[in-house]
């Protein structure tokens, strides 16, 4: 059993501690968002100065039960190339924690970077990440690759298949501007140009890595 | 807030307050104190936001600032914008920026009678042969690029030519600036002499009415006392003054310990587990079970 003043400082410290963190997570978003502004601008990925937008779409953002704390917020970016229209979302959550991540092994704060053509693509991802068949017949297809990236698959009758791709940061391990640029940033734009999985993310030794598959993912710590 | 009331009235509502209380103290300094270092601070921006800068402005020591708040620049009626730097070099005028300041929601640049946008009109007033050493700076949230993007794009497509000037030219000269950007910059640029005071405070200032704060990393949002208890040997029953004997009267005898072990070293839960999850890392690291604040008395 904890003492009275042990759980009192257990909740006082969290709370305060969720604030600060909040504060950083706001300014990280900026200089992230400079960040892929200026390489994917560059290397002519999007359109330099105006290629990246935050996508003016309903907030998406998952609550306790109890709505006392946001337990994962998605900032949506619209990547522009040429015109006014997105060619794809790149979807950055940041998940504070829950049960979920719990149970593939993950205690700790992280960060999903996700990339989708349309924008309902982005919003969906969370660990386990889930292979299904919605009511409309379309199966969505998860599998793993070079143990770091999610590769998202949907098929239906109707169109083309569609994918997506997702990897894991963990939060705490985003501490200046060359993590954000080696982690996400640099990754990012090798996996827009197509680059090999293991190459791509060949920089980012703070993603993370998992086995298995949707149902048996397990997060791989590194001893 | 004091020029603020002055130019805009008993009750000048939040922008022109937060306007006035970052520049208004830059009004009240000697120009020729804060010119150089001042213009060192305007350079950064300008060059971090990839503007053109010549080799002559470049190398610029300018030795005289005039800093206005909401001057009117416009021959005939009234054209105010936010602020407006002249620098001075030998009491020539070397270079002027105009900047415009939003602050949370303020985007309204067009008037939508006349169909007149505001930083068009700003950068109308600044004399034809001025024009060649000024710049122009929208300084307000993410929106700024976009709100100038669209801008330029109904100018250029518009049938009638509300402006005489060469847009094209204006569009190399105007850029949108976040606040983030301008406190990041502000830290950057090292100030050692009289602006040192009045950037921190702004620095400050941002944080606390803006929530405006520059990234530094996760591994401050813990309370530093938790990080001390951790990375430390800091343990709550440690901190007794050494035995050294027994005192008698004004004597001690001295009566020397072989052994100086913490009294209370047993592992504990509680306080603990909601920091470190598992167990396990923690019998690794050696972290002490037993911290509590370090001023506890004992």
């Amino acid at each position: 059993m904890v003492t009275e003043r042990e759980a009192g400082t257990s909740i006082f410290n969290a709370s305060l501690v969720i604030a600060k963190t909040a504060k950083e997570i706001e300014a990280m978003m900026e200089e992230l968002q400079d960040t892929l502004q200026s390489s994917l601008g560059e290397e002519g990925l999007v359109k330099l100065n105006v290629g990246i937008k935050l996508s003016d779409e309903e907030e998406a953002y998952r609550n306790d039960p109890m709505n006392w704390l946001c337990q994962a917020y998605l900032y949506q970016y619209k990547l522009i190339k040429n015109g006014r229209s997105p060619f794809g979302y790149l979807g950055i959550q940041v998940c504070l924690g829950d049960e979920d991540l719990h149970a593939v092994g993950i205690d700790e704060a992280v960060v999903h970077v996700m990339f989708a053509e349309s924008e309902w693509g982005v919003d969906q991802f969370g660990l386990p990440p889930m292979a299904m068949v919605d009511t409309c017949g379309s199966t969505l297809h998860v599998h793993l690759e070079a143990d770091k990236l999610w590769r998202l698959i949907w098929e239906s009758e109707e169109s083309d298949p569609e994918t997506a791709w997702v990897f894991s940061v963990p939060l705490a391990g985003l501490n200046t501007v060359d993590d954000l640029k080696n982690q996400i940033v640099h990754p990012v734009a090798a996996l827009l140009k197509d680059t090999p999985v293991d190459q791509a993310l060949s920089k980012g030794d703070k993603i993370m890595r998992f086995s298995g598959d949707a149902e048996s993912c397990r997060r791989i710590i590194a001893e | 807030m004091l020029l603020a009331v002055v130019r805009k009235g008993k009750k000048p509502g939040k922008e022109n307050t937060v306007t006035s209380s970052i520049f208004g103290p830059l009004s009240l300094f000697p120009g020729t104190y804060i010119a150089e270092d001042l213009w060192r601070l305007i350079l950064t921006i300008l060059k971090k936001k990839g503007m053109k800068i010549s080799a002559t402005l470049e190398g610029l020591s300018p030795n005289g600032v005039v800093v206005q708040l909401w001057p009117n620049i416009a021959d005939k009626g009234r054209c105010e914008p936010d602020l407006f730097l002249k620098f001075y070099l030998n009491d020539e005028l070397v270079s002027s920026v105009i900047i415009e300041i939003k602050w949370e929601n303020g985007s309204q640049m067009i008037d939508k009678e006349t169909g007149r946008y505001q930083l068009a009109d700003q950068w109308q007033c600044i004399d034809d042969c001025d024009k060649q050493l000024s710049f122009h700076i929208y300084l307000g949230d993410r929106k700024g690029i976009s709100v100038i993007e669209d801008m330029m794009y109904h100018i250029k497509m518009a049938e009638v030519d509300n402006y005489r000037f060469d847009v094209k030219h204006w569009a190399a000269r105007i850029s949108a600036l976040t606040w983030y950007e301008f406190s990041k910059y502000l830290k950057e640029v090292k100030q050692d002499n009289y602006l040192k005071l009045w950037r921190d405070n702004v620095i400050e200032f941002l944080n606390k009415t803006g929530g405006i704060h520059v990234f530094s990393g996760f591994l401050g949002a813990v309370p530093t006392e938790i990080i001390n208890d951790i990375t430390t040997d800091k343990q709550l029953f440690w901190h007794r003054p050494e035995f050294k004997g027994f005192r008698h009267n004004a004597n001690i005898f001295e009566c020397y310990s072989k052994l100086n072990f913490p009294l209370f070293w047993h592992k504990r839960s509680g306080f603990r587990r909601s920091l470190c999850h598992n167990p396990k890392i923690s019998l690794r690291t050696q972290l002490r079970l037993f911290w509590v604040e370090s001023n506890v008395k004992l």
